[in-house]
């Protein structure tokens, strides 16, 4: 039996068979998920950002010239995806009311199984993490994000964002290490 | 060692096996080094956390009525013509908005030359009416 491979399922699709989509979706939810929450930081938003990739990827696929492999095109659109939709909530931040984030926060507080003070304590870690992934440049991000959260090669991660191997270390040394000194320097302030 | 030299060196550290005993004899007595590296390693497990994340059920389903959706709404034809109908439609408004006013309104053209007597009444260093005024007061 010959083995289903992307580029297999890929021709599947072109060629008008949906299965062979469904079947890409569910080899990648997971992965396109994991990176959307790298840059969310937030389920929700992650799935519906996962949902905007597929169904870009629905859209175009067509045009896909098969020059890279498909995960690698895939992830591309991931990236792309994930900062537009920081780009958008940071543009959003000034329209959503204080009211409405603390009803989100109070909500998760009383669904979690945690007690409240080990929820505030999550959720102020949860921010500092964000706080901390913000302060990295975006090529920063791109790199810390799909070495630390999807565990990709620096080969791979070259590939995705089409930079030298090289360049892929240092990003993710400095970022790694922007991240770190800006945690330290921010757990320094909060007990001052 | 000084805290700042110790969080300096903190930050290249990944487990508390690495450190050197210097800093391990710096963390057993100060509290705020303790506390930072406590910081990193609690975001270290955060990532953890968030990376073993499962997606939501029924995702491939809700997917695909989604992807249905969005088809039904934009159509490629729509897509494509909708910047060329923008474009179409505002040059469209520009000449019905110079031709019309030209067709059914006709401008009524005035005479370039200006008659003599205006000048002469312009010149005048009394106004009629006013020399009316000056001889009844007379």
């Amino acid at each position: 039996m010959v083995p289903l491979t992307d580029q297999l399922l890929v021709t599947h699709f072109l060629e008008g068979n949906k299965n062979a989509f469904r079947l890409l979706t569910e080899r990648y939810q997971q992965k396109v998920f994991t990176i959307c929450m790298g840059f969310t930081h937030d389920p929700d938003d992650a799935s519906d950002v996962s949902q905007e990739v597929f169904i870009e990827v629905f859209r175009s696929l067509p045009k896909f010239r098969g020059q890279s492999t498909f995960s690698t095109w895939l992830y591309r659109i991931t990236v792309t995806k994930s900062l537009k939709h920081i780009h958008r909530e940071r543009f959003n931040k000034f329209k959503i009311s204080l009211d409405f984030m603390q009803e989100k926060e109070n909500w998760n507080l009383a669904t979690s199984n945690h007690s409240t003070d080990e929820n505030i304590i999550r959720l102020e870690r949860k921010k500092l993490l964000k706080k901390a992934i913000s302060s990295l440049t975006k090529k920063q991000r791109v790199a810390f994000v799909l070495s630390k959260y999807k565990e990709l090669t620096n080969k791979e991660i070259s590939e995705i964002m089409v930079i030298p191997i090289a360049t892929v270390d240092t990003l993710i040394y400095r970022a790694r290490s922007n991240m770190k000194k800006y945690i330290i320097k921010h757990s320094r302030n909060d007990e001052m | 060692m000084r805290c700042k030299e110790v969080q300096k060196q903190l930050a290249h550290y990944t487990t508390e096996s690495d450190f050197s005993q210097v800093i391990r004899t710096h963390l057993l007595s100060c509290d705020n080094c303790l506390h930072s590296w406590n910081q990193l390693q609690s975001v270290d497990q955060l990532i953890e956390v968030e990376k073993n994340e499962k997606i939501a059920p029924f995702f491939t389903t809700r997917l695909e009525a989604a992807i249905e959706k969005n088809l039904h709404q934009e159509s490629r034809l729509y897509t494509i013509l909708k910047p060329k109908l923008a474009v179409i439609l505002l040059m469209a408004g520009i000449i019905t908005g110079l031709v019309i006013p030209y067709t059914f309104f006709p401008t009524t053209s005035y005479p370039m030359e200006t008659d003599n007597s205006d000048f002469l009444f312009f010149e005048m260093t009394v106004e009629p009416n006013e020399i009316d005024v000056l001889n009844e007061l007379i």
